[in-house]
């Protein structure tokens, strides 16, 4: 063993260290990255046992998708408006369809003057009305049930 | 303002105090050849000013994302210690008759670049002034791409930059923030239209054009002046910020796909008519065929490559010279990502590529997260411009796609980059404190 | 929207992901592969600084050195006659030689201790050259040289009892220095050797392939004995006559050469090798058959190129041939009895190399055992003062292998009779001129030889050939067998065959001398 060679051990004992703290580093950072994704999935879980979700039935434009629950906040609107809360895309939707409202302690539906007309288990409606859970809802040729 | 405790982002910076000065002490070890760690003013000067901008966020009250900065300070400090191995003589400024090395240059960008972001993100809070005029920053980008394009210098053939004084910057940086601006702010207004309405061409929903088109103008014009100036890579990544602007807004993977269909026949266009563009693909598809010509470059890089291997050939210890010089033009540059994936190996490179993802990574969330839509789409402009420039430029190296002249985000040497990334990653912080701030927390 | 940057960031991963795919094919999967390309600035790098190792010869005289000046490894050769079997190694101009196939043992890139080699590259020591030492002795390489000077042409000497190659050289030979050195200045003198019309870059002894005429009747000999063809009392009746008005294969007329004065007779084997005798020979070949005498010749070494050394580093000779060369390489089949009968006396298609050659004689000196060829004795590790001889550490040495039976040792001896009595009997003697013994013959040893006139097409004066061994009475150990050729030279008498004995004198004397 030379003094060259214990110059040589420690070059590569450096290079390890630098390769190995920014991996440390690199790792600190994916924890960081995992736990606010878990929190962020946790928000959700909180936010889907809110006041109520609508899990869609039958979407023959798949927008929103069979099969999707929606999660709701106190006011959603329904539509084929982009912006609205429950984006309904079919033909036979109005761009600003009905309104989805919690007061109290139910739900009610009403109709914004939709070309089609909201329905609710079948049966249109021409005032606001008011939800249990299981009811179904049809905008447009899009079917919803609201759910706990 | 309240004084906010950004822990995390503390946490994370702090490792950087060991890491930069280790870098330096290393390449100067190897270099001297005795166990002597040379001058760190460079690497403590960087540290403090990362330090220091955490502190100015902090006492400025700041809540926006806390893992934004120290992916970039991370990423920028692995850039400069690299840089400090690399040549001084490479690059650098004449400062009033002083050549400035090259890593000291860098710091000098750096400097400018931090109290930028800083001031971005603590001070900028309303964003109407991006919102609402969002033409008249359209023609601002184009009028300065025309004035590039007609009093601009060219250097490697294209013509990408302007003088002003002493300092020569690249206008293509800053017409990248303005055109994420303009298309965030288009989309956002027309976002329902655009997605909403549709005829039908067989399978695929063309959207109404009388609402795209505008838009569709001034983007071709600004595409056409960037391909005229020949920088192929700004033209690049300008249209694929676009085309995911487009898609996130609206969802429509038909546009993607026309838009990608229209590339592929622009580039055979492009090949056709522009000798260069031609050389630039022949040299991708087999640079081994002119390997001292106009292969030379991309096979140098591939050798580089081949030298790292798994572990690298360690700080200051590959490159080999070629008659006292590094065979890879621009490698401060446009390969400074192959001469750290030669010494630092597939390991080294592997860790800057998940630095990069990861700034992404919260980039989206940011996006996600965002109050309203045109924040979010600000958001994802921003992210995708830093995603995109890193993806095309390592393809680039590795030989994926064919070279362009984009510069490694954060790492590679040029103060208009480093200024416009961290332009960048302000407006995210920016972003990000808004949300944070209507909800009542820290990002 | 949510959804839509959800799927936005999958496709960004996925897009991550294929970078980071591409990158590890550059640098893990394909980085072999571009390590070897010569324009790759490390191997650049590398050979431009490294220190060779140096080459000695037998007794330790450096005969290629190495110094590093100024960063620039300079490569000095001591001796022209070595120019062909050591190489030269150019910074421009690449490797040949034993300078190519020992490359990387000679810039130490390679270490035979795999252990110590991986704590090499881990704490990036300096690679440290080997040195060789040959089993050439340069007194006999530069006497062999110096027969040959103002010839184009070969000799090559082997040990026959253990393969070692004790000559090979070539001439018109070359300064190999000047392209060794500064890349700049290697050009002119390199253009220089390119431009010269009598190539002296060609290595002659491996890569020289010529007609052999009739030294190529050792080889008949040998197939017809040891097959039983023919045993060494065989005669054919109509020979004597065919002397004079030909022999008659499938409707082409065999001629005898100008016998000269020498009257025909009726000669079995002894007879017929003293006077060379083409006819006894195209019957003698017959005998043996097509696909016999084929097979013969493929298990003395011919149809495929023939190598010295073993494992990766070796030095390789071009083919000789017996017939055609085939589509695939190799030999391809006699095409009819008048290819044959002509083959069996070195013309038609028959084309040799001396190294060849010099392998059928060794093989016959030895017993019928053909011995396998090493020209590198030793590897030890590179002492910096040359002139002090191989004094590093020994690292590797070759063992001179067992070699493999090609013929009987019965037909082996029987054939080593014939060339004795080629050099030495009556005929012979009288055949070749009353001069001729002392000249080629080894005072107070008995020699075996054949000499050989490979008549070439076109007017040209016809190659002087040469091959033999010594001492060849019975009962002695053969040391050494040659294989002369002097392009050119006329008769084999004439030029080839006095340097082939002389030689052999010289290195029997050498043997007795040296302790």
């Amino acid at each position: 063993m030379t003094t060259e060679d214990t110059l040589r051990i420690l070059i590569l004992a450096l290079q390890l260290a630098f390769v190995g703290l920014l991996y440390l580093l690199l790792f600190a950072f994916g924890r960081s990255l995992l736990r606010d994704l878990r929190s962020a999935e946790r928000t959700r879980e909180a936010a889907r046992q809110g006041i109520g979700r609508l899990t869609v039935l039958e979407s023959p434009e798949d927008e929103p998708p069979v099969g999707r629950a929606i999660a709701l906040g106190p006011i959603n609107s329904i539509g084929r408006n982009v912006n609205s809360t429950v984006y309904v895309e079919d033909d036979f939707a109005s761009a600003a369809h009905a309104m989805l409202t919690f007061r109290g302690r139910s739900w009610f539906v009403e109709d914004q003057g939709s070309t089609n007309g909201t329905y609710v288990n079948g049966h249109r409606i021409d005032r606001p009305v008011a939800l249990s859970y299981g009811d179904e809802l049809m905008i447009g040729r899009v079917r919803m049930r609201l759910e706990r | 303002m309240a004084i906010t405790w950004r822990g995390t982002e503390l946490r994370l910076l702090l490792p950087l105090v060991v890491l930069v000065p280790m870098g330096f002490a290393l390449a100067h070890i190897v270099a001297a050849g005795k166990p002597d760690p040379g001058p760190l003013g460079l690497a403590l000067a960087y540290v403090a000013l990362v330090l220091g901008a955490h502190i100015a966020l902090v006492l400025l009250g700041h809540r926006g994302d806390q893992l934004l900065f120290p992916l970039a300070a991370t990423t920028g400090g692995v850039g400069l210690v690299m840089l400090n191995r690399l040549p001084q003589t490479l690059a650098g400024m004449n400062l009033f008759g002083v050549e400035v090395g090259m890593a000291t240059t860098q710091l000098v960008w750096f400097a400018i670049s931090l109290v930028a972001m800083v001031a971005i993100a603590v001070f900028f809070r309303d964003d109407g002034i991006l919102r609402h005029y969002k033409y008249t920053w359209a023609l601002a980008g184009a009028g300065l791409l025309v004035i590039t394009f007609l009093f601009g210098t060219e250097i490697n053939g294209a013509r990408l930059w302007l003088s002003i004084g002493p300092v020569t910057f690249q206008p293509g940086e800053a017409i990248k923030i303005v055109l994420v601006v303009f298309i965030a702010g288009y989309l956002a207004e027309k976002r329902a239209l655009l997605a909403g309405a549709n005829r039908r061409i067989g399978p695929i929903k063309i959207p109404p054009l009388p609402y795209l088109l505008p838009m569709l103008a001034i983007f071709a014009i600004v595409m056409v002046m960037v391909v005229i100036s020949k920088d192929l890579g700004i033209a690049l990544l300008f249209y694929g910020i676009f085309l995911t602007m487009l898609f996130v807004a609206t969802g429509r993977r038909s546009y993607v796909l026309i838009g990608l269909v229209l590339f592929v026949a622009g580039s055979y266009v492009a090949y056709l008519l522009f000798p260069h563009v031609h050389v630039r693909v022949d040299n991708w598809l087999d640079p081994f065929a002119d390997p001292t010509g106009t292969g030379y470059q991309t096979v140098q890089a591939l050798y580089a490559f081949g030298r790292g291997g798994l572990f690298g050939e360690g700080l200051g210890q590959g490159l080999p010279l070629i008659s006292g010089h590094i065979p890879i033009p621009a490698i401060e540059t446009d390969f400074i990502f192959t001469a750290i994936a030669e010494e630092l190996g597939l390991v080294g490179a592997f860790a800057l590529l998940a630095l990069a993802a990861a700034l992404v990574a919260r980039g989206l969330r940011i996006a996600i997260l965002a109050r309203d839509d045109f924040s979010s789409l600000m958001a994802i402009g921003l992210t995708t411009s830093l995603g995109l420039q890193t993806l095309i430029i390592v393809a680039g190296n590795a030989k994926l796609i064919p070279l362009t002249g984009i510069t490694f985000p954060f790492v590679s040497y040029g103060g208009s980059s480093l200024l416009a990334s961290f332009v960048v990653l302000g407006l995210l912080l920016s972003i990000s404190h808004r949300t944070a701030a209507d909800e009542g927390t820290t990002g | 929207m949510i959804p839509n940057i959800r799927r936005l960031a999958g496709y960004l991963l996925l897009a991550f992901a294929i970078v980071s795919g591409g990158i590890t094919w550059w640098q893990v999967a394909d980085a072999q592969q571009l390590a070897s390309r010569p324009d790759n600035p490390q191997v650049i790098a590398a050979r431009r600084s490294a220190l060779r190792g140096t080459i000695f010869d037998s007794r330790g005289v450096p005969l290629a050195t190495s110094r590093v000046i100024s960063g620039l490894s300079r490569r000095t050769y001591v001796d022209q006659a070595f120019s062909h079997v050591i190489g030269y190694a150019s910074l421009r101009y690449g490797t040949t030689g034993l300078e190519a196939a020992f490359d990387d043992l000679l810039t130490g890139r390679a270490d035979p201790n795999p252990l110590r080699a991986v704590f090499d590259d881990i704490l990036g020591r300096q690679p440290k050259p080997k040195d060789l030492t040959l089993t050439v002795d340069k007194r006999l390489q530069d006497f062999a040289a110096k027969q040959l000077s103002g010839m184009s042409g070969a000799v090559v000497a082997i040990d026959p009892r253990t393969g070692a190659i004790l000559a090979m050289t070539s001439t018109p030979s070359f300064n190999a220095t000047p392209i060794s050195g500064d890349p700049n200045s290697a050009t002119a003198p390199m253009a220089a050797l390119l431009a010269s019309p009598d190539k002296p870059l060609i290595d002659r002894s491996r890569q020289g392939v010529y007609t052999p005429g009739s030294i190529m009747k050792v080889l008949t000999a040998s197939a017809a004995l040891d097959s039983g063809a023919i045993t060494p009392s065989t005669t054919f009746p109509d020979q004597p006559q065919e002397e004079t008005t030909g022999f008659k294969v499938s409707g082409f007329t065999i001629r005898e050469h100008d016998l000269g004065a020498l009257r025909p007779a009726l000669w079995p084997l002894s007879e017929a090798i003293q006077v060379s005798s083409n006819i006894y020979f195209a019957h003698v070949g017959l005998e043996v058959g097509a696909e016999r005498y084929l097979d013969y010749a493929k298990r003395f070494g011919f149809c495929s190129p023939l190598t010295i050394g073993s494992g990766s580093r070796t030095l390789s000779a071009s083919a000789s041939y017996v017939t055609k060369r085939g589509p695939n390489g190799g030999c391809s089949p006699f095409t009819d009895k008048v290819e044959l009968a002509s083959a069996a006396f070195g013309q038609a298609q028959v084309n040799v190399t001396p190294l060849q050659m010099a392998l059928v004689a060794a093989t016959v000196a030895n017993d019928g055992v053909m011995p396998e060829l090493y020209v590198v004795r030793d590897i030890r590790a590179h002492a910096n003062d040359p002139s002090r001889g191989p004094t590093g550490a020994l690292i590797d040495s070759t063992s001179p292998a067992a070699g493999h039976r090609v013929i009987s040792s019965q037909a082996a001896s029987e054939v080593r009779q014939a060339m004795v009595d080629a050099v030495q009997g009556p005929l012979g003697r009288f055949y070749a001129g009353s001069g001729a013994v002392s000249l080629y013959g080894v005072s107070g040893v008995s020699t075996a030889g054949k000499t050989g006139t490979a008549q070439r097409s076109g007017g040209l004066a016809p190659h002087s050939w040469f091959v033999g061994f010594a001492p060849a009475q019975s009962g002695a150990t053969p040391a050494i067998a040659v294989a002369v050729i002097v392009e050119g030279g006329g008769a084999g008498s004439g030029k080839a065959a006095p340097i082939g004995g002389q030689v052999m004198a010289e290195w029997l004397k050498l043997l007795s001398a040296t302790p």
